[in-house]
């Protein structure tokens, strides 16, 4: 006997046994057991909602990486060595980390949406998220991506660009230092 | 369905198993309630009296037998401070009267027995685990279609392998739901690990088992792959700000020796 069978058989023995046991109302006692020890029927329905803001949040993120990542490969690559590009794809080293790969943006939905589950976590997301001003669901995965995505990604851009700058005053400092000398 | 060469397969027979898992222990809970749902007035039968429903129903005057004992059924005895902040309650006015100490022994998880060890610790323990090897057969498929990228993207090849050791270490095999599940349900027994648990699985704001098991799986599965996936995004910053320093300070040598 295969295990196909025997779960088949263990299942249908469970609800047989289920059924004998309260004859008159089981299906209704299962649904309130249902409701009030293992999922509340009223929490599933926002908690697929919150689960595909989540997810595609995490796909628009995936997908500017993937472009970036595409656009560097073809473009990038043509114009200067492969060293320059490799180094310069640390601008998406933040995308990468939060939606580098395809199931990452799974995990983010599913994430967000048990997130939102909880009742004072889930008023503080509610209000990053733009929820208490009127915003509609693909408002508020727009806002999700770019509060988990973007923002992070522009602080690390900027971060860089503070730092480059630092550089070059370094060796303009170093070139008028040697004219004066000269 | 065949996933690598290199062994990872996922086999109709494991998802067939954790299915059947899933909907036996959903399938026992429900028939345990309606099981033990004693109409007032009756005895238990047979079956409830087998699934220990009764079993910690001490009648008032008589003490737990041993088998009661065994299940940790033992009545509540109230310690001296119980009895001296009862008795001001009751004069003050209050009608539901509150152990506090009792009430914070058993918040701090003073109160495990086996009975909650087999009810709900370990099948919630199996739930975690299961939520764990699913975790890592959908981030393996997801590697694997990396890979399939990785022809068509050319230069920048992905690492498109498990890159952590902790999730392929718990969750690698479908056997290992049930050592996580007895090690969850083991740790349930420790007193302020238990409450812990319950504060970061947010139980203390009323989340329900079903979601506290995401979170639970979340924390033990993934988070210490993202804390080294982080870990690891440092450690690139870090070197592209020695890479670019590096190749300013030749800048800067250069400009030094040239002048202007």
């Amino acid at each position: 006997m295969n295990l196909k069978k025997i779960f088949s058989l263990i299942f249908l023995g469970l609800i047989l046994i289920n059924i004998a046991s309260d004859q008159e109302n089981w299906w209704d006692k299962t649904k309130g057991f249902l409701g009030e020890h293992v999922v509340d029927v009223t929490k599933i329905g926002p908690f697929i909602g919150n689960f595909f803001i989540g997810l595609f949040a995490g796909l628009i993120l995936y997908l500017t990486y993937l472009i970036i990542l595409w656009k560097r490969r073809i473009v990038d690559l043509k114009k200067s060595n492969k060293d320059d590009v490799e180094l310069s794809e640390g601008r998406t080293r933040w995308l990468n980390f939060v939606a580098g790969r395809i199931h990452k943006p799974l995990f983010i939905g599913i994430f967000f949406a048990t997130l939102m589950q909880v009742p004072i976590i889930s008023t503080v997301l509610k209000f990053v998220t733009l929820e208490y001003f009127g915003y509609s669901w693909y408002s508020r995965m727009v806002m999700l991506a770019i509060l988990i995505g973007y923002i992070p990604a522009i602080i690390e851009n900027f971060r860089k660009g503070m730092m480059k700058n630092k550089l070059e005053r370094k060796v303009n400092q170093a070139r008028v230092a040697a004219t004066r000398a000269n | 369905m065949k996933m690598d060469k290199k062994g990872f397969k996922i086999s109709s027979k494991s998802i067939l198993i954790i299915a059947g898992v899933l909907v036996a222990i959903l399938i026992v809970m429900t028939i345990w309630h309606n099981f033990c749902s004693v109409p007032p007035g009756k005895k238990p039968n047979f079956f409830k009296k087998i699934l220990a429903c009764d079993f910690c129903s001490v009648p008032p005057g008589k003490k737990p037998n041993f088998f009661k004992k065994i299940l940790a059924c033992d009545e509540q005895t109230i310690g001296p401070v119980d009895t001296v902040l009862v008795w001001v309650q009751k004069k003050i006015g209050i009608k539901k009267t509150v152990e506090p100490t009792a009430w914070v022994a058993d918040k701090l998880g003073f109160n495990q027995g086996i009975y909650e060890f087999l009810w709900p610790s370990f099948p919630w323990g199996l739930y975690v685990g299961a939520l764990i090897w699913l975790s890592y057969m959908l981030i393996n498929l997801a590697l694997n279609i990396n890979k399939k990228f990785d022809k068509v993207l050319g230069p920048f090849k992905s690492d498109a392998k498990l890159q952590s050791g902790w999730l392929n270490l718990i969750g690698g095999s479908y056997w290992k739901i049930i050592p996580v599940g007895l090690i969850i349900a083991i740790l349930l027994q420790v007193p302020f690990i238990y409450t812990f648990i319950n504060i970061i699985t947010f139980q203390v704001l009323g989340l329900n088992w079903f979601f506290q098991g995401i979170l639970m799986a979340f924390y033990i599965g993934l988070l210490p792959g993202a804390i080294e996936a982080y870990t690891r995004y440092r450690t690139r910053m870090r070197y592209y700000k020695k890479i670019m320093e590096a190749k300013y300070g030749v800048r800067i040598a250069r400009g030094m020796a040239q002048g202007g």
